[in-house]
């Protein structure tokens, strides 16, 4: 609890969902902070909890009244404040008049617009308590709640009826909040404690509500049910499954949480665990005990709002029975048919009214899955895998299990692809190639889970730019942005060097307007990639510098972008590339001008030694230069550069290479743009900054 | 306590609150809300209280009688409280002690659930009551009904009482449900959840249903719109006549997920007409519940 807090406003409401809450906490307490400074209040430290039932803020250190302020304000130009004859204008008058302030407190200044009037003026020192109605008020108004409804006749809005305000501040009285008196009394626990409570100063109220079943603090209750879950789990002879999405929820579903064992028949066991789970935990929000064998047991874990009783065991374990015979029911239901038997069942499941059926989706993702094949070289067997598992990805969609619980797609699905006695990588790929299904979840990493969801992901971004459902700002209701940067990680993760253009090219013809709408994707995708990129820490021009070569595999162009990052910490880097960048700058201002050119090379034209050792050198490593770039060695590549930067320094120094004698001249620039030729193609060096 | 002593108890402790005591429609209706003491009593300013048993009919949830959770036809224990009381919730849990639940000795939980009807243009928020994990109540403020924002709000009430009853006889299946002394819910209806599970799910002429659905939008709006008359309680009738023949052809495997949307859409618009036209009505008649409100305090 907040210490030596000298405000408190608690706002009483009937259950707001638990998931609404964690946010508004953070929303109050932020909305406080900016209407107190904004209005001058000093504070010290401001403490927002919150249950299903109560809201409320804690201030200590504040100020009784607004700080003193003297404001400097803006009136009119001096043009537009006095007339012809310097008499002042209405403009003038108005301001005076507006702000209270008389002729001679007025001072001229200079701005960038002309000369303008400026008046300094004391700000009104309001107190607290009659500025904080207005705040609470815009607070309640201003919280961003997913959902808000009215009740009565009243015409505030809320997540849920807002039943009561407790106010208590040093130095002020009650207030109204929308039209209703707070007052300084809050409310106990719905059933045990149902009733108000007077709170006759701050500090009593942690403890008044303790004492009527109410922890108010929701850290607090969080630690005391975490704890009550593990000691019973450990009761139970198991492990706690731990569940920290669950623990947040159960958190603010209840004010006087505890915690009760209970048990399920064991011959449900049998079920898949992930069902059994889905079950309790998003039906009934319990909580799975495991075994010390690590298997699922048949307890579970209730978090009551009321201290437990036989009741309380009693009900929730009938309620579960019923509930596992639903599921044992859909289970049953869903084994009759085999998932390879329920392909033609996806024509008739929607998935978008222009892009058809799901089972037409998985035609188009059979298509691309094809093209990487192909392009990766697969074996015919891996092959054969892949397109197994493409056309079973989905079929998981028309099952009892899936339509109860969205979300055990994938996952129900890998579970029946081993009982129907697939390959246990196909089954794999069923559950993987939704992944990564949020931002830091699991990449697929063997090659058929990769290959669908790739697959997958490409299917989604096309086919949504195809009917127009590209993402604007901040909208991107498909996730497509989310998609673009795992198609990205997935290669660079997995090493897979694939050109995306070749992919999507291949690909065009199951898109309307495909061919036009391949470029806005290619671009879409490496607005992704260089926030990747960039987050894994390559500065912006190394990533551009390799970006701007036009290639599309993410790969190759992360491994070049890293090694110039690596190499920069060499000393000889910049000197290197001042040279390189010699080179370079001859041979590009020659080709802007001279496009088709052709350069034709004779060695019997050398006419300094320095020539031919330049030449030589490159010639002679040739080989090695081969060898590097498709090992994608390209730290060697680059020491080769330092090797030859004093070979290449002396040839600037003794030779001219824009020779009057043209047949000199092209010979020469033959030798500059055969050597730059090998690594122009990786990279353009003129957008590495030299720092 | 048997079942009928649960009704009787509801009736008793809501009259208490100053509840007009309603009879369910005769008409078949898939929850309490399409009852006209529901649907069209929420609409407009005038004041309203009032509880009902309605029997309802769902039936595409028909098991032939095998399910102990789930039926085609059950009862609804509806509350309607216009404007919604302030102290609602504090009612709804002193009704659930008047049953005789000793709360101290229950979890009851109000866990987040939002409603929609979209047939009737309805949503509003609120919960599901659970006690001791089981979903016994829906409680909603309305927020929308007919299509139309609502003002005052009005709080409905949704009591499962063969799940209350189960809980209280401590009963596995709906079907062991003591209705009095000697008489079973099973006696009573396994019959007609067999019969009706047949007919619903394999008897029912699809053709004619789609006629029905075409005749009954049809007289729904030659009602709306006869002129000289303005009437709408019959129209309504016919909204609901519509409702129950898209649930059978439902039922019935008859409507594709493109036309369902379709279909759902005519529904919610001849509501929406009866909605309108209800509220122009009592407007013209001065809204007179305005003036005589209803006697009790909630």
């Amino acid at each position: 609890m907040l210490k030596d807090a000298n405000f408190l406003c608690e706002l009483g409401t009937e259950e707001i969902p638990a998931g609404y809450l964690p946010p508004a906490i953070e929303a109050a307490k932020r909305l406080f902070i900016d209407n107190l400074e904004e209005n001058r209040i000093n504070f010290k430290s401001i403490e927002v909890y919150a249950t299903p039932r109560r809201i409320a803020i804690l201030a200590s250190g504040m100020a009784e009244t607004q700080r003193e302020e003297v404001a400097e304000i803006k009136g009119p130009s001096v043009k537009a404040a006095y007339g012809a004859d310097g008499s002042p204008t209405r403009a003038l008058e108005g301001f005076l008049k507006g702000n209270g302030i008389a002729r001679e407190d007025l001072a001229t200044r200079d701005t960038d617009k002309g000369a303008y009037l400026f008046a300094r003026k004391r700000l009104a020192k309001k107190k607290t308590a009659d500025l904080l109605p207005g705040i609470i008020a815009g607070i309640i108004a201003q919280i961003p709640f997913p959902k808000r409804m009215r009740w009565s006749d009243k015409a505030v809005t809320f997540p849920r009826p807002i039943r009561y305000f407790l106010i208590i501040l040093d130095g002020g009285g009650p207030l109204e909040i929308d039209g209703v008196a707070s007052s300084n009394k809050t409310r106990g626990h719905y059933i045990q404690h149902n009733r108000m409570l007077e709170v006759n100063s701050i500090k009593d109220y942690d403890g008044i509500l303790k004492q009527n079943g109410v922890i108010v603090n929701q850290q607090e209750r969080k630690e005391i049910i975490k704890r009550d879950l593990e000691e019973a789990a450990h009761k139970a002879k198991g492990f706690l499954l731990e569940d920290e999405e669950l623990l947040d929820t159960v958190t603010y579903l209840t004010e006087q949480p505890s915690v009760c064992a209970c048990s399920f028949d064991g011959n449900f066991l049998k079920l898949p665990d992930i069902i059994l789970i889905a079950e309790m935990r998003e039906h009934q929000k319990y909580f799975s005990v495991i075994g010390p064998d690590k298997k699922l047991t048949n307890k579970f874990l209730v978090v009551s709002n009321n201290p437990p009783t036989p009741h309380v065991t009693a009900g929730n374990e009938r309620v579960i029975a019923a509930r596992l015979n639903d599921a044992r029911f859909f289970y049953e239901e869903d084994r009759k048919v085999k998932l390879a038997d329920r392909v033609q069942t996806l024509t008739s499941v929607l998935f978008h009214k222009e892009l058809g059926s799901i089972y037409d989706k998985v035609q188009r993702m059979q298509d691309i899955a094809d093209f990487v094949c192909r392009r990766l070289n697969l074996d015919g067997t891996l092959e054969a895998k892949i397109r197994r598992a493409v056309s079973l990805c989905k079929t998981d969609l028309v099952t009892a299990v899936v339509f109860e619980f969205p979300s055990l797609q994938g996952k129900i699905g890998r579970i029946y692809a081993l009982e129907d006695g697939e390959d246990p990588d196909v089954a794999d790929a069923i559950e993987e190639h939704y992944r990564p299904r949020f931002s830091g979840d699991r990449l697929p990493s063997a090659m058929t889970s990769l290959a669908v969801s790739l697959a997958e992901k490409v299917d989604n971004i096309f086919g949504s730019f195809s009917v127009g459902n590209i993402p604007k700002g901040s909208a991107d209701p498909y996730a497509l942005r989310r998609q673009a940067s795992a198609i990205v990680e997935i290669l660079i993760r997995n090493e897979i060097n694939l050109e995306l253009e070749e992919l999507l090219d291949a690909a065009t013809k199951n898109y309307k307007n495909g061919v036009r709408i391949v470029d806005s994707i290619l671009q879409f995708i490496a607005a992704r990639a260089k926030t990747i990129f960039s987050e894994s820490g390559l500065s912006h021009d190394e990533i551009d510098a390799c970006l701007s070569t036009g290639s599309s595999d993410y790969l190759e162009l992360f491994r070049r972008a890293r090694s110039v990052n690596e190499f920069r910490k060499n000393e000889n880097f910049s000197r290197m590339l001042l040279s390189f960048k010699r080179m370079n700058n001859i041979v590009s201002a020659f080709r802007k001008e001279n496009k088709a050119y052709p350069l034709s090379f004779d060695p019997a034209l050398f006419r300094h030694e320095e020539e031919r050792e330049l030449y030589d050198f490159f010639q002679s490593k040739s080989e090695t230069i081969g060898r590097l770039i498709s090992a994608s060695n390209y730290i060697e590549l680059f020491g080769l550069l330092i090797e030859a930067k004093p070979i290449i320094d002396r040839f600037f120094d003794k030779v001219l290479v824009m020779e009057n004698d043209t047949r000199l001249r092209d010979n020469r620039l033959y030798v500059l743009e055969s050597i730059l030729k090998n690594f122009t193609k990786l990279m353009d060096f003129s957008r590495i900054e030299d720092r | 306590m048997y079942l009928q002593d649960l009704i009787a108890k509801l009736n008793e402790y809501w009259a208490g609150q100053g509840c007009l005591i309603l009879q369910g429609y005769d008409l078949e209706v898939g929850a309490g809300t399409f009852n006209p003491a529901t649907f069209l009593r929420v609409l407009g300013p005038e004041p309203w209280k009032a509880a009902y048993v309605e029997p309802s009919r769902r039936p595409t949830d028909g098991r032939y009688g095998d399910n102990p959770n789930r039926l085609q036809h059950y009862y609804q224990y509806q509350v309607i409280l216009k404007p919604s009381p302030g102290e609602v919730q504090d009612h709804y849990l002193d009704s659930l002690r008047y049953l005789g639940i000793k709360l101290e000795e229950h979890d009851v939980r109000f866990v987040e659930d939002d409603w929609e009807s979209p047939t009737l243009g309805a949503a509003g928020l609120g919960w599901e009551v659970w006690l001791d994990g089981m979903e016994i109540t829906q409680f909603t403020y309305f927020q929308q009904c007919g299509s139309l924002e609502l003002s005052p709000i009005s709080v409905e009430l949704t009591y499962g009482i063969e799940r209350i009853c189960m809980y209280i006889q401590d009963k596995d299946s709906i079907f062991d449900v003591l209705w009095n002394k000697d008489i079973t819910y099973r006696d009573v209806h396994r019959q007609g959840e067999y019969e009706f599970s047949h007919y619903n799910f394999n008897i029912a002429d699809i053709d004619l249903h789609f006629k029905l659905f075409d005749l009954y939008e049809k007289e729904c709006l030659a009602i709306l719109f006869f002129p000289g008359v303005r009437s709408v309680l019959p129209a309504y009738d016919y909204v609901l006549k519509c409702s129950h023949v898209f649930n059978m052809l439902d039922a019935r495997g008859a409507i594709s997920v493109t036309e369902r949307v379709g279909y759902i859409t005519r529904v919610r618009n001849i509501a929406r007409r009866c909605a309108e036209q209800y509220v122009a009505i009592r407007e013209e008649m001065g809204f007179p519940l305005l003036k005589e409100t209803t006697a009790g305090a909630v």
